[in-house]
């Protein structure tokens, strides 16, 4: 099951998917407690890469429970609802933070605010956490 | 345990329960996966109330696994994140939407934009949920 992003939704949602800053991502954790996050994310080819601390609990979530959800923030009405459904695992593959040049350009102003830099996120956010999508609810 | 908002981000958590029109509610649905849904609300002390309607999928989701989570929109950077983790229940005890004030008073305009009445709306939105609050996460 994959996403049609042929629909007016489905446009939108991928517009989003460039555009936006952050994402709620929702894990599981062993209790059944949905525990939501909002995170920074990058969309490539598909998939939505997230970078975490090692300490991160949706690292140990994922493992016990590899379905997730991903959702933007609407405006404030509640309007503009986009909602994405999927499984997450944990991509040793992916390149480091550092490595990432579109990563480093999407957050370069988010990366001076918080008063780090892609060497120090780099080295704080080693585990990459990949989400490949399978469902787009909302309108 | 209940939720202390007497802290700093306990006093924003409260205003924006008593502001916000609406909030993120994360239920499990099929197959585990995390269900985000917007919805309207009413807040009193450590609980929300919530209409749904009799036919939601939500409903059996709830009763095989009442934890929940709630959460507002944050703002775009991912900054001022409120997430209330709690258990839901339908709770019979609630006055319907119709006799609900606080309920009225928050959507009754909303309600009217959406072409409907508070009779209509009573009926299509008849069971009440209450959320029991016990955590509060984010900053």
């Amino acid at each position: 099951m994959s996403i049609n992003f042929d629909t007016e939704h489905g446009q939108r949602t991928l517009k989003q998917l460039h555009d936006e800053q952050v994402i709620w991502l929702t894990t599981v954790s062993k209790s059944g407690t949905p525990q939501p996050n909002p995170v920074w994310f990058q969309y490539v080819d598909g998939e939505i890469y997230i970078y975490n601390q090692p300490t991160a609990v949706r690292l140990k979530n994922i493992v016990e429970n590899n379905r997730v959800s991903l959702n933007f923030n609407t405006a404030p009405d509640g309007e503009d609802v986009t909602v994405i459904t999927g499984t997450a695992l944990i991509d040793e593959s992916f390149p480091k933070l550092i490595d990432n040049p579109e990563y480093i350009t999407k957050y370069a102003d988010g990366l001076v605010a918080i008063n780090s830099s892609p060497e120090k996120m780099s080295e704080e956010y080693p585990e990459v956490i990949r989400v490949t999508p399978q469902k787009l609810r909302g309108w | 345990m209940s939720i202390d908002f007497g802290t700093e981000h306990g006093k924003r958590v409260l205003q924006e329960l008593q502001t916000h029109p609406v909030i993120w509610l994360t239920t499990l649905g099929d197959g585990d996966f995390p269900q985000p849904n917007l919805v309207w609300f009413v807040h009193e002390d450590d609980h929300i109330i919530i209409y749904s309607k009799p036919d939601a999928k939500r409903l059996g989701h709830i009763q095989r696994n009442p934890r929940i989570s709630l959460n507002f929109n944050s703002d775009p950077e991912g900054h001022q994140q409120s997430i209330l983790l709690g258990t839901i229940a339908v709770d019979p005890s609630v006055p319907a939407v119709a006799r609900n004030q606080d309920y009225i008073e928050k959507y009754a305009d909303r309600i009217a934009e959406m072409g409907g009445t508070v009779e209509s709306f009573t009926q299509e939105y008849s069971v009440p949920l209450r959320v029991t609050l016990t955590n509060l996460r984010g900053f």
